[in-house]
Formats: C-alpha cells, structure tokens, sequence
C-alpha cells in the first residue's frame, strides 16, 4: 500500500461529509490513484455502509469503494480541525453519529494482498497513542512519520515530485 | 469433525470484512475449531447460505437468515472484542 505524501492532509479545515468526499477523490484522482467512478462510489458506499467508528481517541472514518474503482493502493489520512459526524459503522443514518476527526481513506485494489497492511491500519486506530500522535502531525511529513512507524508501510517505488499539488478548494 | 462454515460479511467484502475474517481465522485457531472463514458481501449472504454455521457482518442486517448472526465491529474498533469472541464462541462450540 502506498504511502504518498501528496495524500497526507494533515489539519484540514473542511465542513461536511460531502465536501471532505470531494476534495480526496478529486485529488486521488488527479494522482492517478482512482478512476472518474470513485467519487459516486463512495458517496454511494457511505450512505449505505457507514464507516464512522468510536474508538476510546476519539471518532475515526475508514471511507472505501469495491476495488473496481481503484487503480493503485494506497491510504489517503486526514485529520480535521473541526470534527465532521459520520454514521456509525454498522448502523445507518437513524443511528448517533460518530465525530469523527481522523479520516483514511483505504483505496485498495486487491484486498486479498493487502491483508496486512489493512490489518495494521485497523489495529492501529485501536491504539490511542497512535491517533493523538496523527492527531498533533502539523505537515504531510509528520504524517509520513507516525504512519511508516505505526504501519510499516512504505514510501512510493516510483519517486514522487516535490511540488505538492492540492487542489484548491 | 466438518469445519465450521463462517460467512464474514461486509459492504464490498474490502477492507473490514478482510479485517474481521483474519481475526476469526486466529481466534478459531487459538480455540482449535476447525473452520472454513468465506468473505462475501451483504447482498451475497442469501447465495452463500448453504451449510453456514454462523454469520458475522460489520453492516446493518435487518434481515433473518435462519443462521446465528453476530456483529463484528468490535474486531474493526477494538472495543468489547473479548464479549464479541466469546459469543462466536458460543456458536460455534458443540453444546
């Protein structure tokens, strides 16, 4: 699973579900990440399977698609500044929301080769030292640096440019 | 003794149920229950049915589908795992 720093968003300040939806699937799919499909599909998935989770740190959301949707692993993260309200994870819209602060994104194309990478993830948010430390990441490195820590995970094959190129909101 | 079948459902069968299968195929192997863990999606369940001993979903599931039906979040959220492990358990475990 790939680990770019362009999809590390660290301290965003954005106001709802949708708009959050939008800004990473437009830049998942600038990036070559997604096909023009993957937007749809995860407001669709959502709706439908809600991925909000209260965890003893605090809310997290784990949005995903079908893999058909996706060209190229990877985990987008993103830690808000003002919590957004997810449905909870096994529940639908009738159900209390979750506050959510912290965001990834699991953009996987093959789960059954990413059994330990998404077991990682998962058992990672479990832990609260490793959403506060995510939680107080100021830059897209220090993002980088709690995720390889926690993770394992490693940096891109190819070497990605160092011209950051976040859509503007 | 046959092993058990158990269904392991989720929205896209992605990245949860992935989750969840992996922890039951250890928590099975812990206990020395011989299982037969199948990923599918919510929607598949009623196709996959045959000769299942236990389903577990992380989704809403309003639907009966005669078999015991326990709810997997705990494996996603870490909280109350122990409680969600002992009553797959007790599916699971002859009387």
């Amino acid at each position: 699973m790939e680990l770019d720093p362009r999809l590390l968003l660290p301290h965003l300040a954005i106001a709802s579900q949708e708009d959050l939806f939008a800004h990473v699937a437009r830049l998942l799919r600038d990036l070559g990440f997604v096909g023009a499909t993957y937007h749809e599909a995860l407001l669709a998935r959502e709706a439908v399977f809600p991925t909000g989770l209260a965890v003893p740190a605090g809310g997290v959301a784990l949005p995903h698609t079908d893999a058909s949707h996706v060209r190229r692993d990877a985990l987008a993260v993103v830690t808000l500044i003002r919590p957004i309200l997810f449905a909870p994870m096994g529940g639908d819209a009738a159900d209390e929301p979750v506050a959510v602060t912290t965001v990834l994104f699991l953009v996987v194309s093959d789960p059954s080769r990413q059994v330990d990478s998404l077991s990682r993830t998962v058992h990672a948010i479990q832990s609260d030292d490793f959403l506060l430390r995510l939680q107080a990441a100021e830059t897209p490195a220090g993002l980088h640096a709690v995720l390889t820590n926690q993770l394992g995970l490693s940096r891109p094959t190819a070497p990605s440019p160092d011209t950051h190129t976040h859509p503007k909101e | 003794m046959k092993p058990k079948k158990i269904l392991v459902a989720c929205g896209g069968a992605v990245a949860t149920s992935t989750v969840a299968a992996e922890c039951i195929r250890q928590l099975c192997a812990r206990h020395g229950i011989s299982a037969d863990v199948q990923q599918c999606r919510i929607p598949e369940l009623t196709t996959n049915l045959q000769g299942a001993d236990l389903i577990v979903t992380t989704a809403k599931v309003a639907q009966d589908y005669g078999v015991p039906l326990v709810h997997g979040i705990a494996f996603i959220s870490g909280v109350n795992v122990e409680a969600t492990e002992a009553k797959i358990l007790g599916f699971l475990s002859p009387a």
